[in-house]
């Protein structure tokens, strides 16, 4: 064991660790922006892995219909059963049909902000260990995306961009922790704060904080559009529950998402609009 | 003559083992691909703590960073976080596989289980418990377990068709 130590081979092993110690606090300083190395691999790997997720969509959809063929049977009694709540339902048409116009002004984002400048992407990687918290887009600097441009689909928004690559960029989406969005809900105009919780993530829910007042249960949450980062007025989800907080006398919201954030394919990246970075001080 | 076959021999299993490794990489950060229950399995450690024990040490710790830095490429959590544990563990396994245990596949089931309590354990430390977050745990039992889980039993397969392909390279192993 002593003669182990006092070799040479020890001491490159050391040598390694302390250089990947290095990377580690180099990459950790630099805010998102991906390391040389990080960059080289990624501009290597990215177009192997827009091909595999291509054929795996294709080769999953393919054998789903006869896999799921239970669940299809399942679905469909489930949705007999649907059919007569919603003759009920009918008669709510007419208040259905007013809240659809307001979503459809609201999700027709890029008719209604015409500032927008966008550039599309698709999903090409999923770590098993992140999935519900980041994912990998197939675009990057080279198509003009910076670190914290939002990240969105037709529906709303899904996340910001947290590191950039050359040709590929990493994605932290409303589920995570580690995201907090400044929103309100959209009819009643109460503020909070959106971020992920660690309990509900994967029922593809997050939470909203520190609202004074108890929003509506069903109503839209949207960004409010003060912090320089996101645009105003992009759908994040609806309320689902309302609840007071633990301490305090505020209250916090479980929101489900426009989208089914761990099963997005394609997503678009706002690299420009109106009001953008204003109000965000250096470091923040 | 001999140093020169083996060499070009080294070489190809080398460039078998770059190619496998990308393969998995590239399969392991498919979106979908693999999943059971919303779980989908880690192929980069059990692919790096067999070639560890079926290889030397310089074999096992360059493998151990080069799947734990492609790791870091898809997970996009700190990079170089996964290259250093990976390599450390590697080097680990490898000494022990060469100087105390048998390579078989008890000892990969052994070996596999402990290195992946140790990355799990870190893993789970570094991005989750000391950042406080509520309900940890919680992610922990219902997430971060099964996904090691399903990693360990992908493991014991990922062993049989490393050794397959070691064996050919380097002959039976004891």
């Amino acid at each position: 064991m002593e003669k182990l130590f006092k070799s040479i081979k020890f001491k490159i092993f050391v040598g390694i660790v302390a250089l990947l110690l290095g990377v580690m606090l180099y990459c950790a300083a630099t805010d998102g922006i991906a390391s040389i190395p990080q960059k080289l691999l990624g501009f290597v790997t990215v177009p192997f892995q827009t091909v595999t997720t291509y054929v795996s969509n294709t080769v999953g959809g393919f054998f789903s219909k006869y896999t799921d063929i239970d669940e299809v049977i399942a679905e469909n009694e489930e949705y007999k059963a649907q059919i007569d709540e919603l003759t009920q339902q009918l008669i709510e048409y007419k208040n259905l049909k007013i809240e659809n116009e307001q979503l459809k002004d609201i999700l027709g984002i890029k008719e209604e902000n015409t500032d927008f400048e966008f550039v599309n992407a698709t999903v090409v990687g999923r770590d098993p260990a992140t999935k519900y918290e980041k994912f990998k887009i197939s675009k990057g600097s080279m198509q003009g995306v910076s670190v914290h441009d939002p990240v969105i689909t037709s529906s709303g928004l899904v996340g910001w961009i947290e590191e950039v690559g050359l040709n590929y960029s990493v994605v932290r989406t409303i589920l995570s922790p580690q995201l907090d969005v400044g929103i309100s809900t959209f009819d009643t105009e109460i503020l909070g704060v959106a971020s992920g919780d660690l309990e509900i993530m994967s029922e593809n829910r997050f939470i909203v904080e520190y609202m004074e007042t108890r929003p509506k249960v069903g109503e839209l949450v949207v960004t409010a559009g003060e912090s320089g980062f996101f645009p105003k007025n992009l759908v994040l989800g609806t309320i689902l529950e309302t609840k007071m907080q633990r301490y305090g006398a505020s209250y916090y919201a479980v929101v489900e998402p426009v989208d089914e954030i761990s099963e997005l394919h394609y997503v678009f990246v706002i690299t420009d609009f109106i009001g953008q970075g204003e109000g965000i001080e250096e470091g923040e | 003559m001999f140093e020169k076959k083996t060499t070009k021999t080294n070489m190809i299993k080398w460039a078998i083992y770059i190619v496998i490794a990308i393969i998995f990489y590239v399969l392991q950060s498919t979106p979908g691909l693999f999943e059971i229950y919303g779980v989908a399995p880690i192929l980069l450690i059990p692919y790096s703590i067999s070639i560890a024990m079926l290889e030397r040490e310089v074999t096992a710790g360059f493998f151990g960073i080069f799947c734990g830095l492609l790791w870091d490429l898809s997970s996009g959590n700190l990079f170089g976080f996964n290259a250093l544990i990976l390599f450390i563990l590697s080097i680990l396994i490898s000494l022990l596989v060469t100087n105390l245990l048998r390579c078989n596949w008890i000892t990969n089931a052994m070996l596999t289980f402990f290195a992946i309590i140790i990355h799990m354990a870190t893993y789970y430390f570094f991005f989750y418990f000391i950042w406080g977050y509520d309900q940890s745990l919680s992610f922990l039992a219902h997430y971060i377990v099964p996904m090691y889980i399903y990693t360990f039993l992908v493991g014991i397969i990922i062993f049989q068709l490393i050794k397959r392909i070691a064996t050919r390279f380097n002959g039976e192993y004891i």
